[in-house]
């Protein structure tokens, strides 16, 4: 079975279409059986975890996850909350090829969006393409991608839907995140992720982007001024970074700059009411990040 | 003193940040923000002998009085201290 997400292709063996989440499906490349791949993984169910041997170090530890380190390769243990809870190992071959070894047991929790990306641990490959997931709701505008993001709980899904309902050529793409990639032709592009959160709107589909917008919760709706640190460091908060790695971390750092520096981000404090997508859709259009 | 966390600098149109990274990462959430003269406390700290010789970095490197630069430089080596970014070498440093 082949994936092809973002700018990645992927090709996976001991798994099959039945036992993935059916959002990773839509992501199934069926067109391109015979080209190269960017990474393998070999998957392997088994009744007991391997652990890496001593000559694998760790280099970080949180109640979800273990990374281990041998020189530029990394392996991982995977979790659900606590350790004592793990599912899956994740162990680099090479820097194309890798092993993941899932408990038998629990192989039905594969289906699981979350679990199952987990396990292909995309992040530094999409790194080195510049492309990175990013925290939002992402809604397609005559075309075009405008990004919502925040934290969990800040309003993304429900101003989404306002524009859904009250501005015609609105539509979610993914209700939770959006991979966010350089564009062949200069700027950026929103593409699809096999993870949407509990919105359960998940299209693999790319638009070219215009605009992120930090949502704030506010009574009244206002556009607010924001310094370049001020939204790199929302955008650095929102997006996936494997911070315990030090190279992955500066060049994330570097190509969030740029992007900082090349997309059109706003931070927007809004109410729930139908004005509030109105204000906005306005004030986009305005500043020509959207057509009128 | 030394500085004790793995921190990645960067500049952002203008102003620095100081975000952690590595086995940091573990323990220091969020990115510190800098001002002119933290930079320089930060990147110049490690091979001062003392406080006084810092000041008289800073001094050498800023057009400042001294009862200033060392009001400046004390509050920002506290909240380093406080925030586990640098630890002292030694009894007066």
């Amino acid at each position: 079975m082949k994936l092809h997400i973002g700018p990645l292709r992927l090709a996976l063996s001991g798994v099959t279409e039945q036992e993935i989440p059916v959002n990773s499906c839509l992501f199934i490349d069926r067109e391109n059986a015979s080209e190269e791949v960017d990474r393998h993984y070999a998957f392997h169910f088994v009744d007991r975890l391997p652990l890496p041997t001593a000559d694998w170090q760790v280099v970080f530890r949180r109640k979800d996850i273990v990374v281990f380190q041998q020189g530029e390769l990394e392996a991982r243990l995977l979790a659900v909350g606590q350790l004592q809870a793990s599912y899956a190992l994740y162990q680099e071959r090479n820097e194309r090829e890798v092993d993941v070894y899932f408990l038998r047991p629990l192989k039905q929790e594969l289906t699981i969006d979350t679990l199952f990306i987990s396990c292909l641990c995309l992040e530094r490959s999409l790194s080195q393409k510049g492309c990175y997931v990013l925290h939002c709701a992402y809604l397609d505008y005559h075309g075009k991608a405008i990004l919502f993001s925040g934290p969990s709980g800040i309003g993304k899904s429900t101003h989404a839907n306002l524009w859904c309902k009250h501005i015609p050529g609105s539509a979610v793409l993914n209700g939770d995140r959006a991979l966010l990639c350089p564009s062949p032709e200069g700027g950026y592009e929103a593409q699809g992720w096999p993870v949407c959160g509990s919105s359960g709107i998940c299209h693999n589909q790319s638009r070219p982007l215009a605009a992120i917008v930090f949502m704030e919760q506010a009574a009244d709706n206002a556009i607010r001024p924001q310094t370049v640190m001020k939204h790199f460091k929302a955008l650095s908060s929102q997006v996936t970074i494997n911070w315990w790695n030090p190279r992955f971390t500066r060049k994330a750092l570097d190509d969030l700059l740029v992007m900082t520096e090349q997309v059109s981000l706003s931070t927007y404090a809004c109410n729930m009411e139908p004005e509030a997508a109105h204000l906005l859709r306005e004030y986009l259009t305005a500043n020509r990040v959207i057509g009128g | 003193m030394k500085r004790t966390k793995e921190f990645i600098k960067r500049n952002i149109a203008g102003e620095i940040v100081l975000v952690p990274s590595g086995e940091t990462a573990q323990e220091f959430n969020g990115m510190v923000t800098l001002t002119g003269t933290g930079e320089f406390i930060w990147e110049h700290i490690e091979e001062t002998k003392d406080f006084h010789h810092l000041i008289q970095l800073i001094l050498d490197e800023y057009d400042v009085d001294k009862d200033t630069a060392s009001q400046d430089a004390s509050a920002f080596i506290m909240q380093l201290l406080q925030a586990g970014m640098i630890r002292p070498t030694g009894p007066s440093w």
